[in-house]
């Protein structure tokens, strides 16, 4: 099984089926995943802030760095790999509030409002979040299959399902090495 | 089978609000059907086959409830499920319009996708 | 009941409403706009307790809602007002469910005010201005006073 790392205010799709998408310590970022089950096209993106300054409108050297850039990117990425819209799971994770945010600076939160106001212009919603809380979140994102797992820095992990869509299953054995 | 959907809400931004809602639900829907209060929407539907209605309750004219409880009244229109989406979160108000037949009820403010649970639902058991 | 409890109530519902439906963080109490132009707006509710809630909104910050509200990028001044509105009528649906969680309550249809005459100076039980995204958001709630 290959690993894709998707660094800090980075993004990427990928059509391998062998390919697993990863991305390390969700703090009050946020990672946006989708996934096409039919053209198996993934797409991830671990954005730091939920707007771009004016002044990079248009230029946009960091495009996954904010989130109002990454989210039409990254669909624009995953499409442009033979992804449909219509068919598209949702999933995203993190928007924690860390190292004691004041309410004013709660970036954590404000990703998470710029998270659901970017879906929401492209008539998308998240099919399933783990986002909030003040855990920091690593994350991953089977190609194949789409199955998405986060693991807390406890150790702990879990699997994410989309609403509806998965019955509850025993608890299973995930990607980790 | 494409599916026709009534929206009733006084409330043009809110109407279009709602018909991106149910665009989530990814099901296949042939119309939309808009109304301004329950008057309006009582006449349109004795021209079409509707399969789902979305209505307000405060509406100038004749309001949600006056609306459902002719909807029950009427043989032709009483088997089509009923979503109300309203601001009014009252226990006697909900418990009232679940009495008067309505499937569903979504207190505003509400998230996307909990509206478009809702619609899965009822349309889902409708049409399995 | 008391006014620190109606001033948390009131508080609570419009973070609820803008974060929920507007995608829009508020922040706490501070001082209103006086700056940019403003949009008013009016609701009034009947049942046991009559009265209105009446909001007030810097005109770029309308915008930037009803842009958020519609998932649109250029949004109509005719869609901004009806926005508005909506807003209006979220937000007196909101307090005034919490304040009438038992009893039953009708809300009136969402006026706009347009003409300074209608923009009455009232007497407000509580009122509150957010600082939200370009501006603030200010609402108060109005007793009706009996005859």
């Amino acid at each position: 099984m290959k690993e894709l790392v998707i660094g800090v205010g980075d993004g990427g799709v990928s059509r391998d089926r062998e390919t697993t998408l990863i991305t390390y310590a969700l703090g009050s970022c946020v990672a946006l995943m989708l996934h096409d089950p039919v053209a198996h096209v993934a797409g991830m993106v671990h954005y730091m802030l939920p707007e771009s300054p004016e002044s990079l409108q248009g230029s946009r050297p960091r495009p996954y760095k904010f989130a109002d850039t990454a989210i039409p990117c990254l669909l624009q990425a995953a499409l442009a790999q033979g992804a449909d819209k219509r068919r598209l799971i949702v999933f995203a994770a993190g928007g924690a509030q860390v190292m004691n945010d004041n309410s004013i600076f709660n970036v954590g939160k404000r990703n998470c409002l710029a998270l659901r106001k970017a879906l929401w212009k492209f008539g998308l919603v998240a099919h399933a979040e783990d986002i909030g809380g003040t855990v920091v979140r690593t994350v991953r994102m089977e190609v194949e299959s789409g199955r998405v797992w986060l693991q807390a820095p406890s150790g702990d992990r879990w699997e994410m399902s989309p609403r509806r869509e998965r019955a509850a299953t025993p608890r299973e054995e995930s990607p980790w090495r | 089978m494409a599916l026709n959907i009534m929206i009733v809400d006084d409330s043009p931004v809110m109407r279009v609000f709602l018909r991106k809602v149910v665009q989530l639900t990814g099901l296949p829907v042939g119309e939309y059907c808009e109304a301004g209060d329950g008057a309006a929407a009582l006449t349109r539907l004795h021209e079409r086959w509707i399969d789902l209605i979305l209505t307000d309750i405060n509406m100038p004219g004749m309001n949600g409830e006056e609306f459902v409880r002719h909807l029950e009244t009427d043989e032709m229109l009483r088997d089509i499920p009923v979503i109300v989406v309203s601001t009014d979160a009252s226990r006697e108000r909900i418990h009232r319009m679940f009495e008067l037949g309505a499937r569903g009820y979504i207190s505003k403010p509400f998230q996307p996708e909990a509206l478009r649970d809702e619609v899965e639902r009822i349309l889902g058991a409708q049409h399995a | 009941m008391p006014d620190q409890d109606m001033q948390h109530l009131l508080a609570t519902a419009v973070h609820d409403v803008l974060e929920t439906m507007f995608f829009c963080e508020a922040s706490d109490r501070c001082e209103p706009d006086t700056g940019a132009a403003q949009l008013e707006a009016r609701v009034a509710f009947s049942g046991a307790k009559s009265g209105s809630i009446h909001i007030e909104i810097s005109e770029p910050s309308a915008r930037d809602l009803a842009a958020s509200f519609l998932g649109e990028s250029e949004v109509s001044h005719s869609q901004v007002a009806q926005v508005v509105c909506e807003l209006a009528n979220m937000l007196c649906g909101s307090i005034v469910s919490k304040i009438e969680a038992q009893g039953c309550f009708d809300l009136g249809a969402p006026e706009l005010l347009i003409h300074p005459d209608e923009k009455t100076a009232h007497i407000a039980e509580i009122q509150q201005s957010f600082a939200i995204e370009r501006g603030t958001l200010t609402v108060a709630l109005i007793p009706c006073i009996p005859a």
